[in-house]
């Protein structure tokens, strides 16, 4: 019956998925078909040097492998040298990029979440027209359903049509994750149980296992400040209310967190820690990546990670992963039955000076098409636990004993919402709001912190002029 | 009467002392370039909505500060700085009893002493951090460990996540990496008390603490009030410690003024309101050495 | 004087005592690195079980760490070279002779003993953006100055004043002129003190971390302080092990020149 309901709700929301149109438009003018094989003549990129810089192999060494590898097949094929630089999350959430870029360090192509690319937009090159003309007819077939949402993801910026980003894998946050081991030992049927329905579900199994001794602190609520507003929290309060449930509003003129579906997930959050006591004393501070740890040890039941820590999964509990004791699910959710935001995983290309500048650029847009490859878009998909962007490539990553794939296709279907990628949003939703989060969870007022956030945000909001990052 | 113009008092004295200004040249020219004018047009930023991305930078007058003021944080990051700079008093501790230690006539081997207690000083910061990051880690650290072991603590202390315990590593990690400085200081001031001074004490028969307390000490007052006031503002420059450790949390409870600006400065990139917090910084640096460089003055005035 | 026997106990606990508070945490930290990973979580011990590599072949090949280290020392380097050209013909000037300003640039260079240094590091970061000077090490060299010359001017001056005033005058007799005088007599009589501030130039250059994260960003010159600060709070998974090592190769060069620089440090802040 359950099921049904979700559907409905599906149904509901389709008027707030209009598609931009660009990519049908594309597939509808019947233009010549482009092979996304080699285009070029072998090695005609000889003496072309581009720079990537990386940061997808974060918390993943298989996923560094498998793109030094990917890389390596491209300069042969193409006789092109692309040098990879190495990057974290800090140093794009962080004023890193952004300073690079204005100082004019800036490399030819580089991979994040676009979110993070937005303070920087002005530097970046659109695909529209790449989409559009030297794809073949069955890969803009493929990479058709992301439209939506990088519809979504351009909310608030005046040049909303423009796509920036090649997403070639990307995340929906968050999954559930879970040790089948401990269900079975504190009595728990893991078939009838799994996934989690609800909140109050989601509370009643952590209790069991409580009480069953198999975990003293069987999931985990974060307050670190790159994870409070990342990991957990912004699925919850998208699961009460779709619309208000993001940090902005649509137009991304206002803040939505003191709104009432924000202020109820947040409490529910802080609960989890203070009231039920099922999240660790680390709380205030903790992270996604030290729950996944603790998950592989054996010290938590069940958790709300991101798909790419799986890498750390894969370090430390390889062989659960492999005989299924490790399990991936939807997040549960709540009245609006849309589960999640996307993070969108993209590549960006930058625009380039100098005399080169259109070889460089023309290289770049070669190497993603090189990562189009169903070989290429497997081969990362498969270590990191992304959805490729290809769906054709999506059957040969199903049927593994953790079921991410079916996990990940399972939370798609709710149509999840997407981070907006105004420049304003890094800071307000890392910078200043993980603080907030963990002084609520070290028992501060929970009015108090959120006022003082949205007050703090809606005056930077009014001074701000989203024209100068055009 | 020939009475010399103002220009030409002013060339004369150039060219009485040529080689002076001469070799003045690069020092006025580094204090110039790298402190006045920063200065300034730090304190010009901080009238202005700054934001590191944008090109246009609009007047906004003493909104920053007062933003600051209004945020709720100012009081967690005063507090916080004033532990900070309690610190100092540990590190001047540790290093008047140290110096006063090795400096004993039968004490041997003076220069390994001396050595050994500069190693944490010589390191970087950044590198001591990730020493007690580890030292002090409620899983895996030495010190907790021990500290169970000996029934001192019950349980492993989460200190990155708790308001005082936070605080009070941040001061300790700042003041187990400086005190060397003012070791180093102290011992050099207590080196140079004259030979005479001990052998007319030992004339009088004093006994050892009286020695010290009456003859030693008073003799590197000064030395000792210069290098605290100096370390005090030198700690407070010293926030790579506190970045690594606690990033300023929890929440704001650790974000010591520089700290705080640091943090809006490189991670929100809002330059303007950055620079507001360290004029406060400024204001209180200069309150509380204010006193302390009056007395300096006037015990130099006197000798 | 009579030191009782147990004035010497308590005078040798002492320095003892203060001994193992400076060196336990750096054993342990050497004893950790050369831990496998799963000796590391299993809790503290003193002795590796077994005893492992593993740490230092992953600090030394992953990561940048040469590149890194070798910023360090070029960034340190410069930033000693130029010191020395704006110290040491100023601490003389103001040690020794007197000129109309004096009083006034005097208090004025004290006052940037006592001045917080962080405040700075944004309006410097300003300008080395706007003057195409961001992400050099040139930039560094000059932002480092503001933490060198201070220190390196109170320190400098004390011991040129401490010097014979007639040793110029001296000189001058035999027909130097005043600078010769500078140079040939007053220049290598000071040399210890000049090392001492040259050590200490070069070690605040390779142990700065508030400057070199704002003002460097690309691998070809970021200093290894920078580097082991990123990667600590990079959000990965710390391995202590790779860690513990790390902080050991980008310690020790600071360590050892300070150690090297200790006769001459002695002997620069002891004339006063």
């Amino acid at each position: 019956m359950e099921k049904k309901q979700k559907d409905k709700r599906m149904i509901d929301r389709r008027t707030f998925l209009k598609s931009t149109g660009i990519l049908t438009a594309a597939a509808a003018t019947g233009l010549p078909v482009l092979s996304a094989k080699r285009t070029w003549a072998k090695k005609e990129f000889s003496g072309v040097t581009i720079d990537y810089w990386n940061q997808i192999n974060v918390q993943n060494r298989l996923v560094k492998v498998a793109i030094e590898q990917a890389v390596r097949d491209f300069e042969k094929e193409s006789g092109a040298k692309v040098n990879v630089s190495w990057h974290g999350y800090g140093d794009i959430i962080g004023p890193k990029y952004r300073t690079n870029f204005r100082a004019g360090v800036r490399p030819t192509l580089f991979d994040s979440d676009m979110e993070w690319a937005g303070a920087i937009r002005k530097y970046l090159m659109p695909f529209n027209d790449l989409i559009a003309n030297d794809l073949d007819k069955k890969t803009r077939e493929n990479i058709q359903w992301m439209e939506p949402y990088l519809a979504d993801m351009n909310r608030g910026w005046p040049d909303k049509d423009k796509i920036y980003s090649m997403v070639l894998w990307s995340n929906i946050c968050n999954p559930m994750c879970t040790r089948v081991d401990h269900w079975k030992k504190a009595g728990i049927n893991f078939e009838n149980n799994w996934p989690i329905r609800s909140y109050d579900h989601f509370i009643e199994i952590c209790q069991r296992f409580q009480k069953a001794g198999v975990s003293k602190y069987p999931t985990e609520v974060y307050g670190a400040n790159f994870d409070a507003g990342d990991c957990g929290l912004p699925c919850w309060a998208v699961g009460k209310d779709r619309a208000k449930g993001t940090f902005f509003n649509d137009d991304c003129t206002d803040i939505n967190v003191d709104s009432a579906p924000w202020m109820e997930a947040i409490q529910q959050y802080v609960d989890v820690f203070r009231k039920y006591k099922l999240s660790s004393p680390r709380s205030p501070k903790s992270g996604d990546e030290n729950a996944a740890e603790e998950l592989a040890l054996g010290k938590k039941s069940l958790v709300e990670i991101e798909y790419s820590n799986r890498g750390i999964l894969v370090d430390r509990a390889p062989d659960l992963l492999k005989n299924g004791t490790i399990q991936w699910g939807p997040h549960f959710t709540g009245p609006s039955g849309a589960i999640g935001n996307f993070h969108i995983w993209s590549f960006h290309m930058v625009r380039q000076e100098g005399k080169d500048a259109k070889v460089k650029e023309r290289c770049a847009w070669e190497f993603l098409k090189f990562l189009l490859r169903p070989k290429y878009q497997i081969a990362v998909a498969k270590p990191l636990g992304s959805l490729p962007l290809r769906q054709d490539t999506w059957d040969a990553l199903k049927g593994t004993p953790e079921h991410r794939f079916e996990a990940h296709i399972a939370m798609l279907k709710t149509k999840p919402r997407v981070w907006s990628s105004h420049p304003f949003q890094v800071d307000a939703q890392y910078n200043k709001f993980g603080p907030r989060i963990s002084n609520i969870l070290n028992g501060k007022d929970l009015k108090g912190e959120i006022g003082r956030y949205c007050e703090e945000i809606r005056s930077e909001l009014k001074d701000f002029d989203i024209k100068e990052y055009l | 009467m020939f009475v010399a113009k103002p220009m030409d008092r002013v060339s004369t004295a150039i060219r009485e002392n040529a080689l002076a200004y001469g070799l003045l040249v690069p020092l006025i020219a580094f204090l110039v370039l790298m402190m006045w004018y920063p200065f300034v047009k730090g304190i010009w930023i901080s009238f202005h909505h700054w934001p590191f991305m944008g090109q246009k930078h609009n007047w906004v007058g003493l909104d920053n500060y007062l933003w600051f003021l209004k945020s709720g944080n100012f009081g967690t990051s005063i507090v916080a700085t004033l532990v900070y700079i309690a610190g100092t008093f540990i590190q001047l501790a540790l290093a008047v009893i140290a110096a006063v230690a090795v400096d004993q006539k039968f004490v041997k081997g003076k220069t390994l002493w001396h050595g050994i207690y500069l190693l944490p000083y010589s390191m970087p910061p950044v590198v001591t951090g990730v020493i007690w990051l580890f030292l002090l880690d409620p899983d895996l650290g030495m010190a907790q460990h021990y500290l169970q072991q000996f029934s001192i603590l019950q349980e492993p202390v989460y200190w990155m996540v708790s308001t005082w315990p936070a605080r009070l590593v941040v001061t300790w990690c700042l003041s187990w990496t400086f005190w060397p400085f003012m070791f180093v200081i102290i011992y050099a001031a207590l080196q140079a008390i004259p030979r005479s001074h001990y052998e007319a004490a030992e004339i009088y028969g004093a006994s050892w603490w009286t020695t010290t307390t009456r003859v030693v000490l008073p003799q590197i007052k000064n030395s000792v009030l210069i290098a605290f006031i100096v370390r005090l503002s030198w700690n407070l420059s010293k926030i790579s410690q506190v970045l690594q450790m606690t990033q300023g949390g929890p929440g704001y409870d650790t974000s010591i003024l520089p700290v705080f600006m640091y943090r809006e400065a490189y991670f929100s990139n809002n330059f303007g309101r950055a620079y507001a917090i360290g004029i406060f910084l400024l204001i209180l640096v200069m309150i509380i050495i204010a006193p302390m460089v009056k007395m300096v003055h006037r015990a130099f005035k006197e000798s | 004087m009579h030191y009782s026997w147990r004035l010497k106990l308590l005078i040798y606990i002492v320095l003892v005592l203060t001994v193992l508070t400076v060196l336990i945490p750096l054993v342990y930290v050497g004893v950790t690195s050369l831990k496998s990973s799963s000796d590391i979580f299993r809790g503290s011990s003193w002795i590796p079980r077994p005893l492992s590599l593993r740490s230092w072949m992953e600090a030394l090949t992953s990561l940048n760490i040469h590149r890194n280290m070798l910023n360090s020392f070029l960034s340190g380097f410069g930033a000693m070279l130029l010191s020395l050209i704006i110290l040491v013909p100023g601490a003389y000037v103001f040690a020794r002779k007197s000129f109309p300003g004096k009083e006034f640039l005097f208090y004025m260079v004290t006052g940037t003993l006592l001045f917080p240094v962080i405040l700075l590091v944004v309006p410097i970061t300003e300008m080395m953006v706007q003057v195409k000077l961001f992400n050099t090490y040139a930039g560094l060299w000059l932002a480092f100055q503001t933490l060198i010359i201070p220190f390196g001017m109170w320190t400098l001056r004390g011991y040129f004043a401490g010097l014979p005033m007639d040793l110029e005058e001296a000189a001058m007799v035999y027909g130097c002129t005043e600078f010769q005088a500078f140079y040939k007599v007053i220049l290598p009589i000071s040399l210890p003190a000049i090392i001492a501030v040259s050590f200490i130039s070069f070690l605040v250059g390779w142990n700065d971390f508030e400057f070199s994260n704002m003002l460097v960003t690309t691998e070809s010159i970021k200093p290894a302080t920078v580097a082991l600060y990123t990667y600590t709070i990079s959000g990965e998974q710390i391995s202590w092990g790779p860690l513990m090592a790390m902080t050991i190769l980008i310690g020790l060069p600071p360590m050892i020149l300070y150690m090297l620089a200790q006769r001459f440090i002695q002997k620069g802040f002891g004339e006063r």
